[in-house]
């Protein structure tokens, strides 16, 4: 049975890896939108009371499910700087979501890099 | 690396083509309450309560905002100064007049529909070898915000924004005056916010994505 002891041994390996880069690509997304990324040129979150910054939640709705969300209601206002917002903030700016989901590609491709190394 | 001067102006130059509705040249007239024609229709050519109706060859230019739209008669609000029929008259639709451009002095108007506009760019990075001479990837967002008048309705928002959209399509090319180009690309393509209502304002954000190819240069 040592051939099918190898298979099984090589599917947990793959299952195993498949898992952590999902992790780590939402590890990157987090990042990118909360905190800002140059992998996808993302500015993150400006920070004022911190309350928009810290109101991001990433949660695993299933093994290969992961939401972000915020609750706070001036995100949209923020995200695409809507009333032409003046930001008194040193980090962040706008179009925070926006730009890591444009830049999704290049967040699975440096994660998968990584992973390979 | 891209010109973003010159990808900005592009985007720019594109939006400001827009035209969402005109009458084309035409046999027109303006009348105490609007315009008026005799043939044609007004609902044909897609105007609708809302939007910013731009005159050409009447003698009063001012743009004017239309109230109610019959197949032969156009309400504008306030009125128009009355001129008799004559042809080679136009009555358009595009991006409004009103536009707040980045770093631009600007002072909104509360009668009149603006579009805000930002070039933002995003992710970098070399995708082909050597370096040093590589393919040269940029994406970014080309982020248009259309402020238009509340309490009029859905439609000339939602027609002017999809018109806007209809612009810029995956596939769509900018090119460049320094020879290079501007792809939207096909991955993540363009798409527009709900009506949201912003102030006094109800409003509609389109977001362009874009996407750059250049060859690497390194500077001495």
């Amino acid at each position: 049975m040592a051939f099918a002891d190898d298979l099984n041994g090589f599917t947990r390996k793959v299952n195993a890896r498949n898992r952590a880069i999902f992790i780590a690509i939402t590890v990157a997304i987090y990042a990118s939108v909360v905190f800002g990324s140059a992998i996808t040129g993302s500015p993150g979150q400006p920070v004022d009371t911190g309350a928009l910054r810290a109101s991001w939640i990433g949660e695993f709705v299933s093994a290969y499910e992961w939401t972000l969300t915020t609750n706070i209601e001036y995100a949209p206002i923020i995200e695409y700087n809507l009333r032409g917002a003046t930001l008194r903030s040193a980090v962040g700016g706008f179009h925070s979501v926006s730009l890591t989901a444009l830049g999704f590609e290049r967040i699975v491709e440096h994660v998968t890099a990584q992973a390979a190394a | 690396m891209i010109n973003h001067k010159l990808a900005q102006d592009a985007f720019r130059a594109r939006a400001e083509s827009l035209v969402v509705a005109t009458t084309g040249s035409a046999t027109l007239s303006a009348t105490p309450a609007g315009y008026a024609r005799a043939s044609g229709s007004f609902v044909t050519d897609g105007f609708v309560k809302g939007m910013e109706v731009s005159p050409t060859a009447f003698t009063q230019t001012t743009p004017g905002i239309v109230t109610a739209v019959a197949p032969l008669l156009l309400t504008i609000s306030g009125g128009r100064t009355v001129q008799s029929s004559g042809s080679g008259r136009t009555l358009s639709v595009g991006l409004p007049l009103m536009r707040a451009y980045e770093n631009d002095q600007f002072v909104a108007d509360a009668t009149r529909p603006y579009v805000t506009e930002e070039f933002v760019p995003g992710g970098t990075g070399i995708k082909t070898f050597p370096r040093r001479i590589g393919r040269f990837q940029e994406d970014g967002l080309s982020v248009w915000s259309w402020y238009g008048i509340t309490g009029v309705g859905k439609d000339a928002l939602t027609a002017s924004v999809d018109a806007l959209m209809r612009l810029f399509t995956p596939a769509t090319l900018l090119p460049l005056s320094d020879g290079s180009s501007i792809d939207i690309p096909g991955d993540a393509a363009v798409y527009r916010s709900q009506i949201r209502r912003i102030e006094s304002w109800a409003v509609i954000t389109v977001q362009i994505p874009w996407r750059a190819h250049t060859r690497n240069v390194v500077a001495a």
